[in-house]
């Protein structure tokens, strides 16, 4: 457990500097951003009512309400949320190969460490959990914060009193990130790290046996995505269930953590038996 | 400890940050704080099942909202997958499903059934993409489970030109102690069918396949297409027949292309499913206009709206006369239509509008009897926004216990 943690930790430093990028462009952008959408509605309204003299309840007609979703489905909104899956997606593949290819062969090191090899494989894991849960936090914790922002610039008649949660929910693909209820949010981030713990099979599928590793890591992959879509499949095409809905849930849930502990045992066969440097 | 300061800060931030976002995500309509109903006369029991939907629009802000006797929710969001996983039936089907989980297990939510102490016959439609064609297949399945031996058994049915079907509908299942009657609404573009089959329940063979109407619910040339539906019965059970509203509706150029149907031609037709035979209903001129009838035995209940009361008015099948009429005062302003439902007996109005100065109200009335069983309006507090605001009722439903 200790060595776990450790490791845990020496992943997290590493990947500090760039993570910490991350959060600054987020919270950055994101406020500029919120800044200057409130500031050009001000701007709109202004000319429109006091320059063209149209009236207010004409204006908000034509313009509607300034409010969190018009921010959210913005550049400065959207871009750096982009960015930052990029990044996390992109180092999901990094934070083994750079072991490899870095100055040092590194991941001598840590294969000579005296724990167990797994430990590795989980370490990695957790950090990527962590550091996409942390940027969840980040986003939970600026959306209020965006949303005070508009509150104190535009004036009360302008504005439509929103909640973040339900600007969220009114902006579709925001919903999926931050979903309303937590069942769904374990739902949704369990299937992500399901697929962060194939990737890293697949990952050391390809270290173990190289090219042909790669071919077996796709098939690996393909065979786990065949056993979890194979029960809906059924009942598609069929028309039939023999389980009812929520016991086809149920299974689901099962097959997902079938797949995420087979990835694990075989991932720990390969780190101690197949792994070359 | 010292070493692991930002590892410790990241995983407990982000956990209490996550967890207060879905611990004070209780789905509250947020700018008003109460919604609900206030008891005027009656008992609040009667309205523990009433659900009603609305749009909530103010100034500022607009929510879809839903109340109960208890409470009032933002509807905003969709259900969690989990509900929707759950709610994906009937309450009359989850009910089989509960009492008789192995024989239900495999069929699927869209069939019919027909249940006596004895007996429970479960009629399955199936639609499965076929991969060759891209059309769909067709099944029906009928299954007959013998309750007091426990004993399942399955009928092969081939029902006649099933491949042709572009959709089938089970609308009632029958059973007069030899054969199995159902009664199918079949699409064959454009054309409808209404068939009644008579089935052995021994051998599953179907005996005699009646046509009971055929109809063209596309628009032809003459612009005129047919609507057929199956009236919604509260004793499909016990009735030994069903109604079914035949309604021939025109495309009329009510303004330069600008087209609304019409209805032209209605019906109401007894089928007896002992018999076989079609009777057609010799209606009063006052039933004549008004839609959607609720079936309660020998009893088609007709509501009709006046300005300040609702008419409920009973008819009886059997000696084709009006058998009683009850007037509920629901005395408002309210011009538009009155959501009413008709359940086990009673009758369940809300009308469909409140602001600061009109009410809305909640009535549950005997629809036998007249009386008042529950009345309330719909009160709104707390408005942290606006004082003008609307709430445009759009649905009421009865839930099942």
């Amino acid at each position: 457990m200790k060595n776990y943690l450790k490791l845990v930790n020496f992943e997290v430093n590493r990947f500090i500097k760039v993570y910490l990028s991350l959060i600054g462009i987020t919270v950055v952008l994101q406020l500029v951003g919120t800044f200057l959408k409130s500031k050009s509605y001000l701007k709109e309204a202004n000319w429109m009512i006091y320059k063209e003299g149209v009236p207010v309840q004409e204006f908000l007609e034509m313009n509607g309400y300034m409010d969190l979703v018009r921010v959210l489905g913005s550049w400065w909104f959207i871009f750096p949320i982009i960015i930052c899956i990029a990044v996390l997606l992109i180092y999901v593949f990094l934070i083994w190969y750079r072991d490899w290819f870095g100055k040092s062969t590194f991941i001598y090191r840590l294969l000579m460490l005296p724990t167990a090899r797994i430990n590795i494989y989980l370490a990695k894991a957790t950090t990527i959990f962590l550091m996409v849960l942390g940027l969840v936090a980040l986003q939970l914790v600026l959306l209020p914060i965006e949303n005070k922002m508009i509150d104190v610039m535009i004036p009360d008649e302008f504005q439509m009193a929103l909640t973040s949660k339900e600007a969220i929910s009114s902006y579709h693909p925001l919903s999926v990130l931050f979903p309303n209820y937590f069942s769904d949010f374990l739902i949704y981030y369990g299937i992500g790290f399901m697929v962060v713990f194939l990737i890293f099979t697949a990952i050391l599928f390809e270290r173990s046996f190289q090219v042909k590793g790669i071919f077996y890591g796709i098939i690996y992959i393909a065979i786990m995505m065949g056993i979890l879509v194979a029960p809906i499949f059924t009942v598609l095409f069929t028309g039939k269930s023999y389980l009812y809905p929520l016991e086809l849930f149920y299974l689901e849930i099962i097959l997902g953590i079938l797949v995420m502990i087979l990835s694990i045992l075989i991932s720990r066969y390969l780190l101690n038996k197949k792994i070359t440097v | 400890m010292k070493k692991y300061w930002k590892l410790i800060s990241l995983t407990v931030l982000t956990i209490i940050i996550i967890g207060t976002f879905y611990i004070q995500s209780s789905p509250k309509a947020s700018v008003f704080s109460d919604i609900y109903f206030k008891k005027q006369a009656g008992d609040v029991k009667e309205i523990q099942d009433v659900i009603i939907e609305g749009n909530l629009l103010s100034e500022h802000h607009s929510s879809y909202i839903a109340i109960t006797n208890n409470e009032s929710t933002s509807m905003n969001r969709l259900p969690s997958i989990y509900e929707q996983i759950k709610s994906d039936t009937t309450p009359e089907i989850e009910r089989l499903r509960k009492e008789y989980g192995s024989f239900m297990r495999g069929k699927s939510n869209s069939g019919d059934f027909y249940e006596n102490d004895d007996l429970l016959i479960y009629i399955d439609t199936i639609h499965s993409p076929n991969i060759i064609n891209g059309n769909a297949n067709i099944d029906i399945e009928a299954s007959v489970l013998d309750k007091k031996k426990q004993e399942k058994r399955n009928l092969d049915i081939h029902f006649p030109n099933e491949e042709k079907y572009d959709y089938i509908a089970v609308n009632r299942v029958w059973f007069d102690g030899e054969k199995i009657k159902v009664v199918a609404t079949i699409d064959k573009h454009p054309q409808g069918e209404l068939h009644v089959y008579a089935i052995d329940w021994k051998t599953g063979e179907i005996v005699n396949d009646e046509l009971a109407f055929q109809y063209a619910y596309e628009s032809n040339n003459s612009n005129q297409y047919t609507d057929v539906h199956v009236v919604d019965s509260e004793t499909t059970q016990t009735d030994p027949f069903f109604i079914f509203e035949k309604n021939t509706y025109e495309d009329i150029e009510a303004e330069p292309d600008m087209y609304e149907s019409q209805v032209i031609e209605k019906e109401l037709m007894k089928y007896d499913l002992q018999t076989d035979k079609i009777v057609k209903l010799k209606l009063p001129n006052e039933l004549q206009n008004i839609d959607f009838p609720t079936q309660n035995g020998h009893l088609l209940m007709f509501t009709r709206q006046s300005e300040k009361e609702i008419e409920i008015i009973n008819y009886d099948i059997q000696s084709e006369n009006i058998a009683s009429k009850r007037t509920f005062d629901i005395a408002g302003d309210n011009s538009e239509e009155a959501h009413i439902k008709i359940k086990n007996g009673k009758i369940y109005i809300v009308t469909p509008y409140k602001n600061m100065n009109a009410e809305a109200i909640l009535f549950v009335g005997d629809s036998k009897t007249g009386d008042t069983l529950y009345r309330g309006t719909l009160e709104v507090d707390g408005m942290k926004e606006s004082k003008n605001y609307e709430f445009y009722i759009e649905y009421l439903g009865i839930e099942d216990e």
